[in-house]
C-alpha cells in the first residue's frame, strides 16, 4: 500500500523535487554510525523504509556502506548506513575527507542495553576525527534500545553517557564540540521525534516555517500544528509551543489512516497516469466538479485510547491558479472534544492541526488561513530553491 | 462555598501568561488578543487598563509571556511575542503605551525575566536556542549579552533571587543550565541533564540554592545548584507533563505545578512527601497556562478558557483526605498483609517525625528507591504506619505442591496409582484424602480383568463364553476376592439412589441370569459414587483432587468436557502460580480436552542459555552456537573444537566429550581423556558397544 502511495507521488511537480540528479551526490548527508548490532540499519529501515519494528530482528548485519537517497520524501537527504564492525579511521581505505566532507549530520547510535564502554570510545574517536575534517557537522548521539529500561535507568544512562563524553572531550580540550543526546527506541515514537529534531536542524527554512505556524495557530485558535513529511511521519516544523507525545502520536496515526483511506478511495487516475503532466492535463480537466467521493463517513473501530473517531475523508479537486494538484483533507473528531484536522500542503507535506471543537466552528476561517499558509510555504520553498540554484 | 474562596473574571480571549506588580495589587494578563491590567483588592477584581485598546492587530502583540518590571521599571510591563518580538510597555505614557519594540530573536520568545531588584535588565529565552540580556538604560536596541546554550530551544529562564547575576535556563533537550552573567567565558557554569524529553520550566527556591524543574516526563525535580551532585534531591511524579512550577512563598517545602495537557488542576506538593499532592485547585476548564502566588495563601491563575481566577488555599481540596488510609493484599500462600496509616489527619507532614539523616550513617534513613546516598540533607517524610502479615490456614500450599509433584496421574494401573497417592496423602496428614484413595483403590483393584469383562459383556455373550472357558483356572483363584466385591456392590446398590443406577443393576442382574458361569463377575457400577466424590471435591474447591482423580480413573469416567476443562484450567492456573511448571505441563499433556491441550500448542518458547555464563543465546541462524557474552562456542568437541550439532558423547567421569565419531577415533587407541585431564574415561567400552559404525 505504501509502495503504491510512494509511486504515485514519485515524480510530482513540487518545488523541492527539482534537485537535479547531478547534484545528488552533493546532497546533505546523514551518517549513521555506531558499533555493530547497535541498531543503525533498523533505525534506517523503520524511519525511512516503513519497516515494522518487529521485522528488524531479521535484518542481516550491514557489511558495506549503504547509501540511500531519500527522494520521495520532503527530507531530501542521503542516508549513509555504515557497517559497525569497520573502523573508518584505522583503515586507510577510507578517505575521511570523502566521508565527512559534505556531511550534514552524524548520528551515532549507542546500544543502551549493552555495555557501552567500547561505544563511547568509538564515539570519541569518530567525533574528534570528523570534527577535524568538517567542523560544521552536527553530532547527534542516539542512546538507543531504551525500551527495555526503566525511566530512572534511562535518565541515569543518559547522564552517564553525557558525563563520560563530556569528561573525555574536556580532557582532550575539545569542549567546543557539541553533542546532542536522545533516548530512542524503534518501538515507540521516540525515534521519530529524535529524527524530527535532527532533520529540523538541517532545514534552513525552519524559523520561517515555525513563525508561519505560530501565526496560523494564533489566528485560527489552533492548539498545536505540525507540518509532517508524509512518507516518514517526521515533523519538519511545528509551532513554538512544547511538543507533547500524545498529540504527536495521534497525528502520526492519523497520517497512516489517511494514507490507507486514500489508497482505497483515492482517485484512480493518479495511479494510471504515467507522468504528472497527465494529472495536470487530462485527468483533472475532466473533473471540474468535486468528485463523488465526498463525505463518505467511515465508522472506525474505537482505538486503544477508546476514542471513537469519526472520519470524514474527502478529496477535493481544487482548481486554483497556481497548481492543479489534488488536495486531500481529513477531519477526525475525538471523544474528548478535540478535533484533528489534516490538510495536504503539497504532495510531500501535510499540515495537521489539533484544536478544540468550539474553535473549529470557524471552519471557513481556518480554511482561509490555511490557504494563506500554503501559499506562504510554497513561496518560502520557491525562494530557497532560487537561492540554491544561484549558488 | 467555593465562591467564597475563588474569584473569577472572564476575559475576551485566551490568556497565555500573567504577572503580578511589585506592590501586589495589580496584575497584568496577556494573550493573543488581550493585554490588560487588572487591579485586585480584597473583594473584587477590576479591569483598570486595556493596553490593546485602539491598537490594530499586530503579530508583535500576540504574547507568549508577560512580566512586570520592578524598581526603575515598576510602571512598565514587558511582553514576549511568538514572532520573536519583545515589547516594553509604559503604563504611565499617554497615548500609545508601547515604549520600545525589540526584534532581535529570529524565533519565538518563550519566556522573559526581569532581574530582581534591577528592573532595567531583562533576560529572554528563545526558541532559537539563545538567551539574550537587555539593558533598558542603554538607548541602543542591541542585546547587551548573548548566551548560547548550545542546546535546543530555551523554554524558561529565571534569575536567582539571592545572587542576582546567576540565572537558570531550561532546555528542550531536557537539560537545565546555570549561568553567571559576569562570566566572560561564553559557557554555562553548570549543566544538569534533568529530564527525559523537554524540560519546560525552572524555578529558583527563595534561598537561592535549590532549583526546581519540570518537564514533559511528568516529573518535578529539585536540584541543589551549589553541590556537585548529578542526581536530583527530590523527585515528584505528577500525572501529566509539567508546564509551570512555582515555590509557595513562605513555605519552603511546597511547590505548585500545573500541567501542559490533560490535567486542568493546579497541584501544590510538599517535596518531603512526593507521592501525593498536598492541595489541589480544580477551578479551570482547560489546562492553566500560567499561575502565580500573590501571597502564601492566594494563587492567581489564567487559562485558555479565558478565565482569570483568584483562589485561596482554603478553597482547595486535599487529595490526601480522599484517600483510604489502610490497605491489604493476599498472596497465593494464603498470607494476608495489611498496613494502617498512623499519621495524624491534620498534619500533612508531621515535623516531629522527620529525622534528619546523620551524615555517614544513612542506614536508619529510609529513602525510596535504590538511589545511592548523597551528602545532602535530603529530608523525606515517611508517614508512620503499622503493617503486619497474617497467615490464614485456608490453603495448605505445602501439601499441594508435594501432591502436585508426586501424585501419579496415569490411569494405566489404577490400583497402584491409588495406593501410592493414598500413601502420600497419609504421609502429608491428609487422612480424609488418603481414605478416598483407598476406597477408590478398592473399587478398581484388579481392574484390568474386570474392565475387560465388563466391556466384553456388553459386546457379546458368545465371546464371554469363550473367555470364561479359557480363563476358568484363573477365575477359580480370584473367586474369593470377587465375593468381597459382591458384598460391597450390594452395599452400594442399596445406598445409591437414582433411576439410572437401579436400571444398571437391573441389567446386570439380567446378565447374571443369562451367564451363569461367571455370575460373580458383576460389572461394578460405582461411577455414581465417584461422581459424588468429584462433586464433593468440586464443592470444596479442591481442583487438584478432581483433576488427579479424573486422570487416574479416566478410562472409567464419562464427564462432559466443559466440566473437565474447568477443573483443568483452574488446576493449571494454580500450578502456574506456584511455579510448578513441569507438573503443569504434564497435566496439560495428560488432558484430553482440546482447549486445554492448546495451551501448550499456542506458543512455547525454548530459550537456550550459555552453559558457562547462563546468558541467553540468541537464536539467529548463525549465532545460536556461540555465546555473545563470553565469546565461547557452546558444547564444543574436545577434538575438533567445533560445536557439536548432533549427538554429544561425553564421559560421565570428567565431563569431557564431543562428536561421536571423533570420540570413537580417539578411544580406539587411547585410554585417557582427549583434553589431557588425565581421567581414564569410561567412554571407551560404551563407544565400542554402540552399533554406530560408519563403515
Amino acid at each position: 500500500m505504501d509502495d503504491y502511495y510512494q509511486s504515485t507521488n514519485n515524480d510530482s511537480d513540487f518545488a523541492t523535487d527539482t534537485i537535479d540528479d547531478q547534484v545528488l551526490s552533493d546532497k546533505p548527508r546523514i551518517l549513521l554510525m555506531g558499533l555493530q548490532r547497535s541498531g543503525k540499519s533498523s533505525i534506517q529501515r523503520v524511519v525511512f523504509g516503513k519497516m515494522p519494528p518487529n521485522d528488524t530482528l531479521y535484518l542481516e548485519s550491514t557489511t558495506k556502506i549503504q547509501k540511500e537517497d531519500i527522494t520521495r520524501s520532503f527530507i531530501d537527504f542521503q542516508i549513509w548506513d555504515f557497517p559497525g564492525q569497520v573502523d573508518f579511521f584505522d583503515e586507510l581505505a577510507y578517505d575521511p575527507q570523502d566521508i565527512f566532507g559534505t556531511v550534514g549530520a552524524l548520528i551515532f547510535v549507542i546500544d543502551a542495553q549493552d555495555d557501552y564502554n567500547d561505544a563511547l570510545h568509538r564515539l570519541f574517536t569518530t567525533v574528534t576525527s570528523a570534527y577535524a575534517v568538517n567542523p560544521s557537522i552536527t553530532f547527534e548521539v542516539l542512546i538507543h534500545k531504551v525500551d527495555g529500561l526503566s525511566d530512572d535507568y534511562k535518565i541515569d544512562t543518559q547522564r552517564d553517557v553525557q558525563q563520560r563524553m563530556g569528561d573525555a572531550l574536556a580532557d582532550a580540550q575539545m569542549e567546543y564540540i557539541h553533542l546532542t543526546y536522545y533516548l530512542t527506541s524503534i518501538y515507540d515514537n521516540s525515534i521519530y521525534e529524535a529524527f524530527s529534531k535532527i532533520i529540523q536542524k538541517l532545514i534552513r527554512e525552519l524559523p520561517t516555517l515555525e513563525n508561519l505556524l505560530n501565526v496560523l495557530c494564533s489566528n485560527s485558535g489552533i492548539d498545536k500544528a505540525y507540518l509532517f513529511d508524509t512518507l516518514t511521519k517526521i515533523y519538519i516544523a511545528t509551532d513554538s509551543s512544547p511538543v507533547d507525545m500524545q498529540s504527536y502520536e495521534l497525528c502520526s496515526d492519523m497520517i497512516d489512516v489517511c494514507i490507507d483511506v486514500e489508497c482505497i478511495y483515492g482517485p484512480n487516475d493518479l495511479s494510471l497516469a504515467q507522468t504528472p503532466d497527465h494529472i495536470g492535463g487530462d485527468a483533472l480537466d475532466g473533473q471540474q466538479t468535486p468528485i463523488s467521493l465526498d463525505n463518505h463517513e467511515n465508522q472506525l473501530h474505537p482505538d486503544s485510547d477508546s476514542l471513537e473517531r469519526r472520519l470524514i475523508d474527502h478529496q477535493n479537486q481544487e482548481q486554483n491558479t497556481h497548481s492543479s494538484d489534488s488536495e486531500a483533507s481529513s477531519l477526525i473528531k475525538l471523544d474528548n472534544g478535540d478535533v484533528l484536522y489534516m490538510r495536504e500542503v503539497n504532495r510531500l507535506l501535510v499540515l495537521i492541526c489539533l484544536l478544540r471543537q468550539d474553535n473549529f466552528e470557524k471552519h471557513g476561517l481556518i480554511d482561509y488561513n490555511f490557504q494563506c499558509f500554503k501559499e506562504a510555504v510554497t513561496e518560502v520553498f520557491e525562494f530557497s530553491r532560487k537561492r540554491n540554484t544561484q549558488q | 462555598m467555593e465562591s467564597n474562596y475563588a474569584k473569577r473574571e472572564r476575559m475576551s480571549g485566551a490568556i497565555n501568561a500573567l504577572s503580578l506588580s511589585p506592590e501586589g495589587n495589580s496584575v497584568v494578563v496577556a494573550g493573543r488578543e488581550i493585554l490588560k491590567i487588572l487591579s485586585i483588592n480584597k473583594t473584587e477584581i477590576t479591569e483598570t487598563l486595556n493596553l490593546r485598546a485602539g491598537s490594530h492587530f499586530n503579530l508583535n502583540y500576540s504574547s507568549n509571556d508577560v512580566k512586570w518590571g520592578n524598581n526603575a521599571t515598576k510602571q512598565k510591563v514587558a511582553t514576549a511575542a511568538t514572532n520573536g518580538a519583545i515589547i516594553l510597555w509604559d503604563l504611565n505614557k499617554i497615548g500609545r503605551k508601547a515604549e520600545r519594540v525589540i526584534t532581535e530573536h529570529t524565533r519565538a520568545v518563550n519566556r522573559i525575566c526581569f532581574q530582581p531588584d534591577n528592573g532595567n535588565i531583562l533576560l529572554s529565552a528563545s526558541q532559537d536556542g539563545t538567551m539574550k540580556c537587555w539593558d533598558f538604560r542603554d538607548p541602543k536596541n542591541g542585546a547587551r549579552y548573548r548566551f548560547e546554550g548550545k542546546s535546543e530551544s530555551v523554554r524558561d529562564v529565571q534569575f536567582n533571587p539571592v545572587s542576582m547575576y546567576e540565572f537558570a535556563a531550561a532546555f528542550e533537550t531536557g537539560t537545565i543550565q546555570k549561568w553567571d552573567m559576569r562570566n566572560p567565558k561564553a559557557l554555562y557554569d553548570r549543566k544538569v541533564s534533568a529530564h527525559n524529553g523537554p524540560c519546560l520550566t525552572v524555578d529558583w527556591h527563595p534561598n537561592g540554592k535549590l532549583v526546581a524543574s519540570g518537564g514533559r516526563d511528568k516529573t518535578i525535580k529539585v536540584w541543589d545548584m551549589t553541590a556537585d551532585s548529578r542526581r536530583p534531591l527530590y523527585t515528584i511524579r505528577t500525572m501529566a507533563s509539567v508546564s509551570r512550577i512555582q515555590w509557595r512563598p513562605g513555605f519552603e517545602n511546597e511547590i505548585a505545578s500545573c500541567a501542559l495537557l490533560t490535567d486542568s488542576r493546579i497541584h501544590i506538593w510538599d517535596i518531603r512527601r512526593p507521592h501525593i499532592a498536598k492541595y489541589t485547585f480544580d477551578e479551570h476548564d482547560t489546562t492553566p497556562t500560567g499561575f502565580m502566588w500573590r501571597n502564601s495563601s492566594e494563587l492567581l491563575s489564567v487559562s485558555k478558557d479565558k478565565w482569570f481566577i483568584r483562589q485561596n488555599i482554603a478553597g482547595a481540596y486535599r487529595p490526601f483526605d480522599l484517600l483510604k488510609r489502610n490497605g491489604m493484599g493476599w498472596n497465593v500462600q494464603g498470607d494476608i498483609v495489611f498496613s494502617i496509616d498512623k499519621s495524624s489527619r491534620n498534619l500533612f507532614v508531621d515535623e516531629n517525625l522527620i529525622t534528619k539523616p546523620i551524615n555517614g550513617s544513612p542506614k536508619n534513613w529510609k529513602r525510596l528507591g535504590t538511589k545511592t546516598a548523597s551528602e545532602e540533607d535530603v529530608i523525606q517524610y515517611v508517614p508512620p504506619q503499622t503493617c503486619g502479615i497474617v497467615h490464614m490456614p485456608l490453603f495448605d500450599f505445602e501439601a499441594f505442591s508435594v501432591f502436585a509433584d508426586n501424585y501419579i496421574i496415569s490411569s494405566e494401573n489404577v490400583a497402584v496409582a491409588c495406593d501410592i497417592n493414598g500413601e502420600l496423602a497419609w504421609k502429608m496428614g491428609r487422612y480424609r484424602t488418603a481414605q478416598t484413595w483407598k476406597i477408590i483403590a478398592m473399587f478398581y483393584s484388579d481392574e484390568p480383568v474386570e474392565a475387560d469383562v465388563e466391556e466384553s459383556i456388553q459386546e457379546s455373550f458368545s465371546f464371554d463364553m469363550d473367555r470364561s472357558t479359557t480363563d476358568d483356572d484363573d477365575e477359580e483363584d480370584d473367586r474369593s476376592s470377587f465375593k468381597v466385591h459382591e458384598e460391597i456392590l450390594e452395599d452400594i446398590s442399596q445406598s445409591s439412589e437414582g433411576d439410572i443406577d437401579s436400571l444398571n443393576t437391573g441389567t446386570s442382574s439380567h446378565v447374571h441370569t443369562m451367564t451363569s458361569s461367571f455370575n460373580l463377575r458383576l460389572p461394578w457400577k460405582h461411577e455414581s459414587v465417584v461422581m459424588e466424590l468429584l462433586n464433593y471435591y468440586t464443592e470444596q474447591g479442591d481442583v487438584q483432587m478432581c483433576v488427579t482423580l479424573y486422570l487416574v480413573l479416566e478410562k472409567y469416567l464419562n464427564i462432559d468436557n466443559e466440566r473437565i476443562e474447568d477443573w483443568f484450567t483452574a488446576y493449571i492456573d494454580l500450578l502456574h502460580r506456584f511455579k510448578l511448571w513441569s507438573t503443569a505441563t504434564a497435566i496439560i499433556k495428560a488432558c484430553k480436552v482440546q482447549n486445554v491441550r492448546e495451551r501448550n500448542e499456542n506458543a512455547t518458547t525454548i530459550n537456550i542459555a550459555c552453559n558457562t555464563c547462563f546468558k541467553l543465546v540468541n537464536g539467529t541462524s548463525s549465532g545460536s552456537w556461540a555465546c555473545d557474552k563470553c565469546h565461547k562456542l557452546l558444547n564444543s568437541c574436545t577434538i575438533c573444537h567445533q560445536t557439536v550439532r548432533g549427538l554429544y558423547v561425553w564421559c560421565q567421569g570428567c565431563n569431557h566429550g564431543g562428536h561421536l565419531s571423533h570420540m570413537k577415533d580417539w578411544f580406539a587407541d587411547e585410554q585417557q581423556c582427549a583434553t589431557g585431564c588425565g581421567h581414564a574415561c569410561v567412554l571407551q567400552p560404551l563407544l565400542s558397544s554402540l552399533p554406530l559404525d560408519e563403515e
